[in-house]
């Protein structure tokens, strides 16, 4: 069962339905298809035991996804914002690798020995005929290699073999159910999982992609209103912008059916902020890691709605939650021993399922009896809703009090003076470590510490009081989203 | 026969091919048409003639399940055949109410 599948799939129910458009190129999924076997042809030439591939978003990314799987080799996206020396430590780890690149960004690579191919290339490259195409690559032959983030530890690369990912496609999306009017709008980068997971479930619903190849607020709502995008998928980073950029003021986007966001915590009041500014729109919070093939656990539009609306707090809460488990996926809330925890205790959470891989290039998988310990720590609610907590390293111990971060600092985010914050722990003499709370100031908000300490001494309990508030005026993100809690700490320190 | 998950099977009276999702862990009687499913890629016996009550269709991308839900395929090229396990039509399994997630 390998991802060629889903192109085979396609090109056999809708042939003539845009697959993809973009400033660059507008494909049929014929189209598109002759694209990915000129490719694969190409990659099969030049001998690749690996496809890397380096570039924006756009629509050459899903051709050498399909390309490199019709040749039967992996496909690696790399992170185009690495520095020269940290991107080709990247490719020293990958078999062979045929290199597939922005002009932009040749010059980063152009000393290796790998072959190129530029990504505009991809668009025209004519297929050569009487040539025979490769076989079906084996589902259990890995398909994808990614590199985690690496903000709480080195990048490594995760690898999701044919199978991982078709067993994802097929129990989260049906086939062929979007309308031929759908779109999604993919402004997520292709080193991200979930801009791996929306060709392949796009492909696989028949919904058409546009790209928007570097993210802004503005660009991202012209582009949503152009191209009559019905479904979108954003990290939280992303989403506070638009709503800022929209300023009180609604999107004004009727089509746009959903919006999903993930990929890092979501600040309640940026999530209330967007729920006015979209109000005819569903909101969709996905929950997933690299490691288990996008999205294992989702809170749906209903979900939002009832959450929004009800004066249980069992209920109201749930709008901070993950959601559910997706089909075929399980989840165990354990202890540091290994023991599985009842309902409402917080502990690591393990999951187990087919669409798991919880393997490592050079490492080999992590997995013990098929369950992946997460390294987040996270809670299931009596009725299976996951609540998560934050990374398992993020954990701050003071005074042998274990304390999650994203606790405090989803109290103080809802201060008014607040607009972002950070909570780290930072080495203390009596307490083990000590609670910092870095703060950037709404707008025109002048921070008092002493109001902050005590918002949050009546809320939560003076343990989890920062023993000091910083102010900054922005906190560091990588464009995925993900707070950098480490350079936070190294700054600190270095000011100490 | 014996399936595995990701296994793909055709059938022997018309067009359809299918991928087994989940396989159970036993002996199991496939058949498409009445007539016993093969591995794609495997001979076609030719002179089969499909049992007419067993040619209700298979439908591209949707799923099929038996056994209990033990069982589950998805057609991934459609055919006149109906799928069934020792003589018990296979169901067609309900779509997927998730939301768009990436």
């Amino acid at each position: 069962m390998s991802i060629s599948l889903i192109l085979e799939m396609a090109l056999s129910a809708t042939p003539d339905r845009v697959a993809i458009s973009s400033p660059a190129a507008t494909l049929t999924v014929r189209q598109f298809a002759d694209r990915v076997d000129a490719v694969a042809q190409a990659i099969v030439e030049a001998g690749a035991g690996t496809v890397a591939y380096l570039g924006v978003n756009g629509p050459s990314f899903p051709i050498a996804i399909f390309a490199s799987a019709r040749a039967g080799v992996p496909v690696s996206p790399l992170n185009y914002r690495l520095g020269q020396a940290q991107l080709n430590a990247a490719l020293d780890r990958l078999d062979r690798p045929l290199i597939i690149v922005d002009e932009a960004l040749r010059d980063m690579v152009v000393a290796r020995s790998s072959p190129l191919l530029a990504t505009a290339d991809l668009l025209t490259r004519p297929a050569k005929p009487d040539q025979d195409a490769p076989g079906w690559p084996e589902e259990s032959a890995p398909a994808v290699l990614l590199f985690t983030s690496g903000t709480t530890s080195t990048p490594k690369t995760v690898v999701l073999r044919h199978s991982h990912l078709m067993s994802y496609v097929v129990q989260t999306v049906e086939f062929g159910s979007a309308e031929e009017s759908d779109a999604a709008l993919i402004s997520v980068p292709p080193y991200h999982i979930a801009g791996v997971g929306t060709v392949l479930t796009s492909l696989y619903a028949g919904r058409r992609m546009v790209y928007l190849e570097d993210f802004s607020a503005e660009g991202w709502l012209r582009a949503a209103r152009e191209n009559a995008v019905t479904t979108a998928m954003l990290v939280p980073t992303m989403l506070a912008r638009i709503v800022e950029a929209l300023a009180g003021r609604p999107a004004d986007l009727p089509r746009l059916r959903s919006i999903a966001y993930g990929g890092a915590r979501m600040p309640a009041p940026v999530l209330l902020k967007a729920l006015r500014a979209f109000p005819t729109t569903g909101f969709a919070n996905a929950y997933g890691l690299t490691e288990t093939s996008s999205t294992i656990a989702v809170l749906g539009p209903e979900d939002h709605r009832e959450a929004a609306a009800s004066d249980d707090p069992e209920v109201s809460r749930r709008l901070a939650s993950a959601g559910r488990l997706v089909p075929g996926v399980e989840a165990e809330i354990r202890d540091p021993d290994g023991n599985p925890l009842p309902p409402g205790e917080v502990g690591e959470l393990w999951v187990r399922g087919p669409q798991v891989s919880g393997e490592y290039l050079g490492q080999g998988s992590v997995l013990v009896d098929g369950w992946f310990p997460t390294r987040d720590r996270a809670w299931l609610d009596p009725a299976g809703f996951l609540y998560i907590e934050g990374r398992a390293d993020d954990t701050i111990i003071r005074g042998g009090e274990n304390i999650a971060p994203a606790e405090i600092e989803a109290v103080l985010v809802e201060h008014a003076n607040v607009r972002d914050v950070a909570v780290v722990g930072m080495p203390d003499d009596t307490w083990g470590q000590r609670l910092i709370a870095v703060v950037v100031p709404a707008d025109g908000a002048e921070i008092s510490e002493e109001e902050l300490r005590s918002w949050v001494k009546t809320r939560l309990r003076s343990s989890k009081t920062p023993d000091q508030v910083h102010v900054w005026t922005e906190l560091p993100y990588t464009p995925t989203g993900k707070l950098l809690r480490r350079d936070i700490v190294l700054a600190l320190a270095s000011a100490d | 026969m014996r399936v595995r998950t990701g296994q793909r099977l055709q059938s022997q009276v018309c067009t359809a091919e299918f991928i087994v999702i989940k396989a159970p862990d036993a002996e199991i009687d496939l058949t498409a048409g009445g007539q016993p499913v093969v591995e794609v890629g495997a001979d076609v016996d030719q002179g089969l003639a499909p049992d007419s009550a067993m040619m209700g269709g298979t439908a591209l991308g949707k799923r099929y399940v038996g056994l209990s839900g033990t069982l589950e395929v998805l057609v991934t090229k459609p055919g006149a055949a109906t799928l069934a396990n020792a003589g018990q039509v296979l169901q067609l399994k309900a779509p997927n109410p998730l939301p768009s997630t990436d």
